[in-house]
């Protein structure tokens, strides 16, 4: 029965595919003119509308827009089927005349398309000295308790309870369970109000005088900046040289000039990556400020074996096949070379891996068998990694990124790169060695690395030194007084 | 669940009294105080008007009626025994007009009563965004504004304001520079004999947990938007928790996939809604947070108090007022109702408790016989003033 019923909805995605194709509401030319990714990718258009571009509402054509079309359309949305079919299969092809492709395609329509990532928000001005703190995310969802996004969330709520602010959390289709238990994980108490704005709900976005914003990705701040009523503080909390994620071409130049542009007031997360800002012709970070973040040691803490001696030792590969940046096959070399030449004894490592869900289930060309973590609840996650000795993880870019403070924190010794000024992290502790991103001197790192992991005196009197702040409202002391200095003058 | 027996026919119309039953009223001893309203609706009217004149019925102090817009030119006649006139939040009328321009000349004291942020054609961009309104055709704009400049062509020719709370007080006052009075809405006979019934008659036939929301009309979309998610979680997790919608807002997308755990009830007459209300273990009220629901009343609150059924509401500056959270009623802000919602169903607090100081509080706050003192001071102040 199930066999039937996969082939049948092959045979149905077939069919629905071609009445697509040929329908008057799908453009292939400006399908792949807006979306160089599916170009680039070399797959068929239509077949990327069915299956993806309609969920990301991606324009079929430039007068179809998905998001206008469950406005008018609210029996469509929920139902999983796609916009085009949902026509075709309904028979309201005259009401919805004025979505298909009629006329030529215009420059302004392309652009739109192109940086719909970006798009302004829609603005109703009211009258109200009410003070509200807006800040922006792409999502909001589960995955936001943790890294940067946590992070965020942590700033604005220190800001609103010291200054008496409200709340609002402005997010497509933001999943309003889980703030609360946001609050709980990082034990802040928040009295405020809190709203939520939903940027697919078609609702405007109600401004008054006291509203200011804080952007958490450069698309939601570039989107921020094209508002044009929005004529407030822009704050914007810089975690990632985020030009990094694109080509050399036109969304890298658009995010440059967001990062850069001298309308926004740049918070910084570590002064490693300010000073690569400020290095690199981003001269707008040094009106900013910049925090170093807080690593608690009431959620993160050695385990009772983290400093004892023991037959196997467990070494956790942050691995990351989706996240380039995350040089996950460089990573790979180095653990399977690792084991080739000795440097780690085969017979005394376990191996354990998680990062995202597109790790691949493989064992080194030695035998050492991987252990694929499944996605964990945070207490799992705190209590997991305090009994692990060894991090490997590396990131291509300045700044030290969120694992290396975790694992010192719970006792482990860390493997990481360098990276441009980032040269070495052992100012926040000695258990972080910091390799070249070449293979021998990552190697040649990891010798020193797999010896301090035994050598447990030296690893537990580093982890005592560390010098890594543990509360946030030290890491954003100057920080808060700062952005309300901003808002005020 | 619970089972209620129903008792009586419900009408969706309000049953008013005759043209002579209300006119006659003017020629008995005391006060009067005339209310004029462009029709006898179902929701404000009875609220402002009907439930008024019944919280004075017996008074002798003052005589309260009140008129259509085609009956104002019989009543001008006998203009020297009206003491107060109330335009009950009514639109501009050749007949309200005439009749309230011989008022003046009368020296009658004129009032406009209203209970919602939409008399000033200023606010209706903030009402339309509320709503949901201002994403449709721009043609349906015109109605609302045509509404609120009525409204505000009637109300600047008052001499003062009555209100429901406090919020929109404030807001009135700076609006006009007159006096603005507070009476608050309140319970009428009919809801409270038919409460009456249903707290004797309310048995639990089975474990179902239902969740209630009383809408009233398709406009609420963003208000329900505030729980969708968490309604839903909590039905996945748990089998048992169903939910119930009244009115004619149509369910969301993301609660479709329960099927038949989601109870959808029409449009319904008032009293049958407090029966409706009656049957569900909890009331939520979710409303978002800005001035048009600052300026909203606590009508939905002691509607569902007086049937023993306790409410979890969004914190609008009423709901902050009369709620002391988790002892009457609960406070939920934006993401916090589905750990309260699922602390409530797990019996993490003592709800008998809460239910009942929220009837108590429902009954002796709202209920009809404990307003005549506050509606005589109030008129005792507008005759002084």
């Amino acid at each position: 029965m199930n066999r039937f019923k996969t082939f049948y909805k092959k045979i149905l995605s077939v069919f629905r595919i071609r009445r697509i194709r040929r329908s008057t509401y799908f453009d292939e030319d400006f399908y792949l003119a807006s979306n160089p990714d599916v170009k680039n990718a070399k797959t068929d258009p239509a077949s990327h509308f069915y299956f993806f571009g309609w969920k990301e509402y991606r324009k079929p054509n430039m007068n179809f827009d998905i998001e206008q079309f469950f406005e008018r359309f609210p029996k469509a949305k929920g139902i999983d089927i796609n916009p085009i079919s949902y026509i075709i299969q309904n028979g309201i092809e005259e009401e919805t005349r004025n979505l298909s492709k009629i006329g030529d395609l215009k420059a302004s329509d392309l652009l739109e398309a192109l940086f719909s990532i970006s798009k302004p928000l829609r603005v109703l001005k009211i009258d109200s000295k009410d003070k509200r703190m807006n800040i922006v995310f792409n999502g909001f969802d589960k995955g936001g308790f943790f890294g940067g996004k946590a992070t965020a969330l942590i700033l604005v709520t220190k800001f609103c309870k010291k200054y008496d602010y409200k709340l609002r959390i402005i997010s497509n289709d933001p999943d309003k369970t889980i703030f609360y238990q946001f609050l709980e994980i990082f034990n802040i108490s928040f009295n405020k109000e809190i709203e939520f704005y939903d940027t697919l709900s078609g609702k405007y976005l109600e401004l008054g005088k006291g509203d200011v914003f804080l952007g958490t990705m450069w698309n939601n701040a570039d989107s921020l900046l094209r508002t044009r009523l929005l004529q407030c503080k822009i704050f914007y909390l810089m975690q990632e040289v985020e030009t990094f994620f694109y080509d050399h071409g036109d969304y890298h130049l658009r995010c440059y000039n967001t990062l850069s542009n001298d309308r926004i007031i740049p918070i910084v997360n570590t002064k490693l990556l300010y000073d690569y800002f400020a290095g690199h012709g981003y001269d707008n970070v040094k009106k900013g400020i910049y925090f170093e973040p807080a690593f608690s040691p009431k959620l993160l803490s050695p385990s009772e074996t983290s400093f004892k001696k023991k037959d196997k030792y467990k070494l956790f590969f942050y691995a990351r096949p989706g996240h380039q940046r995350n040089l996950f096959y460089f990573g790979l070399n180095v653990l399977n070379e690792a084991f080739l030449r000795g440097i780690l004894d085969y017979k005394e490592w376990e191996v354990y891996l998680a990062g995202d869900d597109t790790i691949p289930n493989f064992d080194f060309d030695v035998g050492v068998q991987t252990h694929n973590l499944e996605r964990m609840g945070w207490k799992e996650y705190y209590k997991f990694i305090s009994e692990i000795d060894l991090l490997y993880s590396t990131i291509y870019t300045p700044h030290p990124s969120y694992p290396p403070f975790d694992f010192v924190r719970s006792g482990a010794v860390v493997l990481t790169n360098k990276f441009a000024n980032k040269s070495d992290l052992s100012q926040y502790s000695k258990n972080i060695i910091s390799a070249k991103l070449k293979e021998e001197d990552m190697l040649e790192k990891m010798i020193e690395a797999e010896k301090l992991v035994k050598n447990i005196q030296e690893r537990k009197q580093n982890y005592l030194n560390s010098n890594i702040i543990e509360t946030w409202d030290e890491s954003f002391r100057d920080v808060l007084p700062f952005m309300l200095d901003k808002i005020e003058n | 669940m619970y089972r209620i027996v129903k008792e009586g026919k419900f009408n969706i119309e309000l049953e008013t009294p005759s043209f002579p039953d209300r006119f006659k009223r003017l020629f008995l001893k005391g006060v009067k105080v005339v209310y004029v309203k462009n029709e006898f609706d179902n929701s404000t009217f009875r609220y402002r008007c009907y439930n008024v004149v019944q919280a004075l019925e017996n008074d002798t102090d003052y005589i309260v009626t009140y008129f259509l817009p085609s009956e104002l030119e019989k009543v001008s006649e006998h203009l020297g025994s009206i003491d107060i006139i109330i335009l009950q939040r009514t639109l501009w009328d050749v007949d309200i007009e005439n009749f309230t321009y011989l008022a003046r000349e009368n020296n009658i004291p004129i009032y406009f009563d209203v209970d919602d942020l939409i008399y000033h054609p200023r606010y209706i961009p903030l009402y339309l965004n509320n709503l949901g309104i201002l994403v449709q055709n721009r043609n349906s704009y015109i109605d609302y504004f045509y509404y609120a400049s009525s409204y505000y062509v009637m109300a600047t020719q008052c001499d003062g304001y009555i209100v429901t709370n406090h919020y929109l007080k404030d807001i009135v006052k700076e609006d006009f520079k007159k006096p603005v009075e507070i009476i608050p809405n309140f319970l009428n006979s009919e809801q409270e004999k038919h409460s009456k019934l249903i707290t004797k008659t309310r048995k639990r036939v089975d474990e179902k947990f239902i969740i209630g929301y009383f809408s009233g009309s398709p406009s609420h979309k963003y208000d329900l938007d505030i729980v969708v998610d968490s309604i839903a979680l909590l039905m996945e997790r748990y089998e048992d928790i169903y939910f119930k919608i009244v009115g004619f807002i149509e369910i969301p997308a993301k609660l479709k996939r329960f099927g038949s755990r989601i109870i959808q009830v029409p449009f319904i007459s008032y009293e049958e809604l407090q029966y409706e209300i009656g049957e569900v273990d909890l009331n939520i009220i979710p409303l978002q947070q800005n001035k048009f629901n600052n300026c909203k009343s606590e009508l939905k609150y002691f509607e569902a108090g007086i049937v023993k059924v306790p409410s979890c509401c969004s914190p609008t500056y009423i709901y902050k007022k009369i709620i002391s959270n988790c002892e009457n009623g609960f406070l939920c802000r934006d993401g916090e109702w589905f750990s309260i919602i699922e602390k409530v169903y797990l019996g993490k607090y003592n709800l008998k408790e809460i239910t009942d100081k929220a009837y108590e509080f429902s009954k002796s706050q709202y209920g009809v016989k404990n307003q005549k003192d506050l509606i005589k001071k109030v008129y005792s102040k507008i005759l002084n003033s």
